[in-house]
């Protein structure tokens, strides 16, 4: 069962394209999606949310391929956070809350009463006197208050600290203890995947790189260290990012089983990290 | 509720699945988990070790295969009855194999048992 | 109550005051004393101007208040259907019309003056004539010239002001028969006008719809 189905989908806008996109988000488990800045990110979730219309293919959401007429009841489903605030300035949360429970046909007034105090949001303030962390822990409490069954989250760990950043992972991952419920997750602090990401996709320049289950990616390339003198001609072949200093090399390949055969104990193997494979893959792809 | 005592590392180089299989291997091999005791949900399970919920029901899909545990559709995983014995058998049959081995090679260096039980020592005070 | 309209109602809320404030006045004014001995006239006739001019022109300046802070992205992502949307803003702009109306009728108590209700048939005409083009091209583009299209609205109704409601006051009680085209200007082309604007506003409410279904709402 899909979430969220893409088929074949382009969209230009100005000089950026999303090209040919393929995707199905699998529901029930945590995507997160990864590119650099203007990779195209924001544009698809905006093709998600129904803000914007594909030139051309096919997008269904929960299974449902008539996104524009049931527009309201899919919405209704959604929970999203952009990666940047869209709240009126002027507005204070009980204003708002009566607009979102005009709109919102689950909206669940004590459970967004319990997040704003618990996230220490000020109800008597006006959003323009917010921090962009205060902001951002609005549009969650809001995200997480309708009873929606997928979130669709633009960045929204960005501007927060630390502290918080733990505290709303971990919120994430209570939700997951439901089945039918579903994350988009797009982000470049890639250390929030390394844990709770389930599956991984990489977009950019508005292609999608891979889309993969985040262990069998993890599995597959591996950071190596070793002494300087085994490279050579054939053992640079199945590296690549090689890094060398003075105490040894450092690179990344998706041959670490066949080098530590050949070199043993000599080769360190250690996991990656989402970030470095994803500079890795930008990198190879240039070459 | 469930109590498992599973610590899993993020740094070792051994898969984070792996890991929890053999921790949950180790607890029923211990007797912690006894036959017929249901393990937590993997997606409790998940959140409980903020992993991805993909590398728990790996871990619980290998112990199923292993027979080390069975799901029961709609209610959960528990821990086989039949088979902790068998396990044990199994990794004793392991086990032996290993000292096989390990005999063959140390009488190519006429390598004695005192000797032999020496290196055990030390390297078991390695590993822990 | 329609979500949207309740945003719309939001957004309109010093409108709305105003108006309402307008209202009280004038029917005080009718009632209780000359506002010509009091020296109010000059207050009450810029007030109502001002009002209609907001009143008629409303369904802009929510879109405009709207795009504060681009907070539009965050409406339009919230469950609703394209068409409801549009719909909604149709209504709401007949709501607001209606009201411009009122606030006219209620002038022409003052001054007991008849020319305020041709007045009134011109500019609610004109009003549904530019809303009509407005919601023509909102449809397409939703959110995003909104801000061109206000300066544009004040151009027709400018001139509504000038060369309709202006004549019409110093007009008053000439003898037109010398020159009848003003007889035509005056008193039968607001008929056709408020006509010809109804028409379009009720055929554009279906394109509208139509359009806005394909367009991208940010």
């Amino acid at each position: 069962m899909t979430a969220i189905q893409l088929k074949n989908v382009s969209k230009t806008q100005g000089s950026f394209q999303l090209k040919n996109i393929d995707l199905n988000i699998e529901r029930g488990f945590i995507t997160g999606l990864i590119g650099e800045n203007g990779a195209g990110k924001t544009s698809l979730i905006h093709l998600i949310l129904g803000l914007k219309k594909p030139d051309a293919g096919d997008i269904s959401l929960f299974g449902d391929h008539a996104v524009e007429a049931h527009r309201e009841a899919l919405l209704n489903r959604i929970g999203f956070v952009f990666s940047e605030d869209r709240f009126p300035e002027k507005m204070t949360v009980p204003q708002l809350k009566k607009i979102l429970k005009r709109f919102y046909e689950d909206f669940n007034a004590p459970q967004f009463e319990h997040y704003i105090r618990k996230f220490k949001i000020r109800e008597k303030q006006k959003f323009k006197n917010y921090s962009t962390g205060e902001r951002m822990k609005l549009s969650i409490a809001i995200a997480l208050s309708h009873n929606a069954e997928l979130l669709v989250l633009d960045e929204p760990t960005s501007n927060l600290d630390p502290n918080f950043r733990i505290e709303f992972l971990e919120i994430l991952q209570a939700l997951m203890e439901d089945e039918n419920m579903t994350i988009l997750f797009s982000t470049h602090i890639t250390s929030d995947l390394d844990s709770i990401a389930d599956y991984i996709v990489m977009i950019d320049e508005g292609k999608i790189v891979f889309h993969e289950e985040k262990d069998l990616l993890l599995e597959k390339y591996k950071k190596l260290k070793g002494p300087v003198e085994i490279l050579d001609a054939q053992t640079e072949d199945l590296l690549t990012g090689i890094k060398k200093t003075a105490v040894g090399f450092e690179a990344i390949s998706d041959e670490h089983r066949a080098l530590e055969e050949l070199y043993g104990s000599q080769i360190l193997t250690e996991q990656l990290r989402i970030d470095e494979l994803m500079h890795h893959l930008k990198k190879g792809k240039d070459v | 509720m469930f109590k498992l005592n599973i610590k899993i590392s993020n740094t070792m180089d051994v898969p984070i699945y792996e890991q929890v299989k053999d921790e949950i291997i180790r607890l029923i091999m211990s007797g912690e988990l006894g036959p017929g005791d249901a393990l937590p949900s993997m997606r409790r399970l998940a959140k409980d070790l903020g992993i991805s919920i993909i590398t728990t029901k790996r871990a619980y899909q290998d112990l199923e295969g292993a027979g080390y545990v069975h799901s029961i559709v709609g209610k959960g995983t528990y821990v086989s009855e039949q088979n902790t014995e068998l396990q044990k058998e199994r990794i004793l049959n392991e086990i032996e194999g290993h000292i096989e081995a390990m005999l063959l090679a140390s009488r190519q260096i006429n390598l004695s048992r005192e000797e032999l039980d020496e290196m055990i020592s030390i390297i078991e005070e390695d590993m822990t | 109550m329609d979500k949207h309209f309740y945003l719309k109602l939001v957004y309109s809320k010093w409108t709305l005051i105003f108006t309402a404030i307008v209202i009280v006045l004038n029917l005080a004014s009718a009632l209780l004393l000359n506002p010509d001995t009091a020296g109010l006239m000059p207050v009450l006739n810029l007030a109502n101007l001002f009002i209609v001019l907001y009143l008629t022109a409303n369904y802009m300046n929510v879109h405009v208040l709207m795009t504060y802070n681009k907070s539009h992205e965050f409406f339009m992502a919230l469950p609703a259907n394209k068409r409801d949307i549009i719909r909604t803003d149709y209504i709401f702009h007949i709501f607001m019309t209606l009201l411009s109306i009122f606030v006219i009728f209620t002038f022409s108590l003052v001054q007991d003056g008849f020319h305020h209700l041709f007045g009134m048939i011109m500019i609610t005409g004109v009003n549904l004539l530019i809303a009509s083009l407005y919601y023509t091209f909102f449809a397409a583009e939703w959110f995003k010239n909104v801000n061109i299209m206000v300066a544009l609205y004040l151009v027709p109704m400018g001139f509504t002001f000038m060369f309709y409601y202006m004549p019409m006051l110093n007009l008053l009680g000439a003898d037109l028969s010398t020159i009848p085209q003003w007889e035509f200007i005056l008193y039968t082309l607001p008929y056709f006008v408020l006509a010809a604007g109804i028409l379009t506003f009720a055929v554009t409410y279906f394109t509208a719809q139509k359009q806005a279904a394909k367009s991208d709402v940010i």
